[in-house]
């Protein structure tokens, strides 16, 4: 039996797993329902098994053959990397948050640790079953973290218009993956692209499967046109949950459709850049242009993350090594400016409980260090030089320009990065030019002192000092291409 | 070759075609030949088709038939992957059993956590975190 090569391959997600179950049992043993003291205690266990496991990974290396169940190289271990770390942040920023939690709060870090397990499977997949599989796990965990404020109608219409839409990309990718083996006979990554390597001429049943299977992924990536559910879900969703939803489940997309854009299709990558190239294209419109009169903060950041997805989707169509680990940054800097910037949210939005822009009116005089922290992270998301967004949206641009097919969308993007320098500025202005709506002292805990400067002194230094990075990412990326 | 692979498929739209005449021609032919008769409430009674109705269809009922199904779907789906592994023992041997003892203890922790959680309880008062609310 090759259960070591399973584990070898699976080991981080096993431990996950188990992580998971420990909570579960934790939350059972102390909490009893009680809403208040051991479930706290139930979260410090949950984060110190994924700090744990984070060491782990970075002490991991990457296997040097490829087993039949999954595959374990640096562009995996890259992301499970990336996924773990992002699941650690979603429970520090849950802290501030988890007194609205009315339901009971126990099961909330252990479903966070199975929707990590899911995303880290899907770094290794290596063929369509485990991406199913694997995919589905992290979609019907988010269903319930989406709609886990039970009691508040908002959130349950999050949950159910996720829900649904979840199942149209399952149907879709389902039926792709159909058709995918019903033409080639295999359900391999490697097999899928041997076939089309073999022939010039590639079955209409093959694309066609293809096809549908980058829509799948394209709904979990939020890419205009199957984002209409992103702004919806990220207002109704806890915020937490808003920002996991936001790197985790957009990075979860990306993994993917490296993987299959990338290393399946990389015999007849031309005839998809212009398919890829076109849903950048509408995402940085419908993004960037949506963005513009949004008056609720999750909403915003919703449709800036269409606007990033537009982005990550120029990069795919390029499909040369650079662009690939121009991703991979990209990704890095998204998370940072992502977390501070949902942080911020939760702890402004507290009473009442909603995320109306008019809450961050004047934030620089309530808070000065929240209003640096959003500041940063703004123009961070905006590509402003100083910081990580900038050397991300720099390093995809500069491997968009070595192609001249995609010279349209390209300047398609700079006319957008201005766009949405309006709208992020508009954020700014509020901060500092607007007198406060909310009066209230705000309340700022240590724990969440500590990931805003983690964050902000992440995207400065990335914008600065990005070398080490970027070479991660380079190694990270050559995998796909080995 | 798709030609061949209809061609087996004929018989079932012809009897398809039959069914769909069938009811046709009959439905038709009365229309055309039957006498018109007034109506009246027991020609409008449904005779020999089941029970008169006594309500409306949709009826509010307890959650819990819900959850209670659901779970009974749930751990009965999972049950099914004892059979084959009961008839194939002495052939997959240890590994498999080790396997579904990992299986069967994931499965206990979710039937405690259904346990204590309280879906399994009827007549309760609620609780705050729990699931009878």
């Amino acid at each position: 039996m090759d259960t070591s090569q399973i584990l070898n391959v699976f080991g981080i997600e096993m431990w996950l797993g188990v992580l998971a179950l420990v909570l579960i049992v934790a939350d059972l043993i102390t909490g009893r329902g009680r809403l208040t003291g051991p479930a706290d205690m139930v979260r410090l266990v949950a984060m110190g098994g994924l700090a744990v496991l984070l060491a782990y990974a970075f002490m991991l290396s990457p296997a040097e053959q490829a087993s039949s169940w999954g595959t374990l190289d640096t562009f995996a271990l890259f992301f499970k990397r990336f996924f773990i770390a992002t699941a650690l942040f979603t429970l520090l920023l849950s802290a501030p948050y988890e007194a609205r939690f009315t339901g009971g709060r126990g099961e909330f870090p252990a479903l966070v640790v199975f929707t990590t397990m899911g995303m880290c499977m899907l770094a290794s997949v290596s063929d369509f079953v485990t991406l199913f599989v694997a995919l589905e796990l992290v979609t019907v965990t988010l269903f319930l973290l989406a709609a886990y404020r039970s009691g508040l109608p908002r959130s349950i219409e999050a949950g159910i218009k996720f829900v649904i839409i979840g199942a149209v990309a399952a149907a879709f990718l389902v039926y792709g993956i159909a058709f995918v083996y019903g033409t080639t006979g295999s359900l391999d990554f490697e097999g899928v692209r041997a076939a089309l390597a073999a022939t010039d001429e590639v079955p209409k049943g093959l694309t066609f499967g293809l096809l549908l299977v980058v829509v799948g992924l394209a709904f979990k990536l939020g890419a205009v046109p199957f984002h209409i559910w992103v702004p919806d879900v990220y207002q109704g969703a806890p915020t937490p949950v808003t920002a996991f939803l936001s790197v985790g489940s957009k990075a979860a997309g990306v993994v993917l459709l490296m993987r299959l854009v990338f290393t399946v299709l990389g015999p007849v990558a031309g005839q998809w850049a212009t398919l890829l190239a076109g849903l950048a294209a509408l995402s940085l419109l419908m993004g960037n242009l949506g963005a513009i009169p949004q008056k609720d903060m999750k909403r915003f950041l919703g449709y800036s993350g269409i606007a990033h997805a537009g982005f990550l989707l120029i990069a795919m169509a390029v499909q040369s090594e650079a662009s690939a680990s121009a991703v991979l940054f990209y990704m890095v800097a998204y998370l940072f400016a992502n977390i501070a910037a949902f942080l911020v949210v939760i702890v402004v939005s507290r009473t009442p409980d909603n995320a109306h822009m008019d809450r961050i009116n004047g934030l620089a005089e309530r808070s000065p260090f929240l209003a640096l922290a959003l500041t940063v992270s703004m123009l961070s998301l905006a590509g402003v030089p100083p910081f990580a967004g900038f050397v991300g949206k720099f390093l995809i641009l500069r491997a968009a320009v070595a192609d001249p097919a995609l010279l349209p969308v390209v300047i398609l993007s700079l006319v957008m990065i201005v766009v949405s320098l309006y709208y992020y500025l508009c954020i700014l202005k509020r901060m500092y030019f607007r007198e406060p709506v909310d009066t209230g002292v705000l309340e700022i805990t240590g724990s969440t002192r500590l990931i805003l400067l983690v964050c902000v002194v992440a995207s400065v230094v990335l914008g600065i000092y990005f070398n080490p990075l970027v070479v991660a990412a380079e190694k990270g990326a050559a995998a796909l291409f080995g | 070759m798709p030609e061949n692979a209809l061609n087996d498929y004929l018989p079932v739209l012809m009897l398809l075609l039959f069914c769909v005449s069938f009811a046709g021609i009959n439905l038709l032919a009365s229309w055309a030949l039957g006498k018109r008769a007034p109506t009246n409430p027991d020609k409008d009674s449904a005779f020999e088709c089941g029970m008169q109705p006594l309500d409306q269809g949709r009826q509010r009922f307890s959650v819990r038939f819900y959850v209670v199904a659901m779970l009974f779907i749930l751990f009965d789906v999972e049950v099914v992957f004892l059979y084959p592994w009961a008839i194939k023992y002495k052939a997959l041997g240890m590994f498999a059993l080790v396997e579904m003892l990992v299986f069967l203890g994931v499965l206990f922790i979710g039937w405690l956590y259904v346990v204590k959680k309280g879906a399994l309880d009827w007549n309760t008062q609620p609780k705050p975190g729990r699931l009878n609310k």
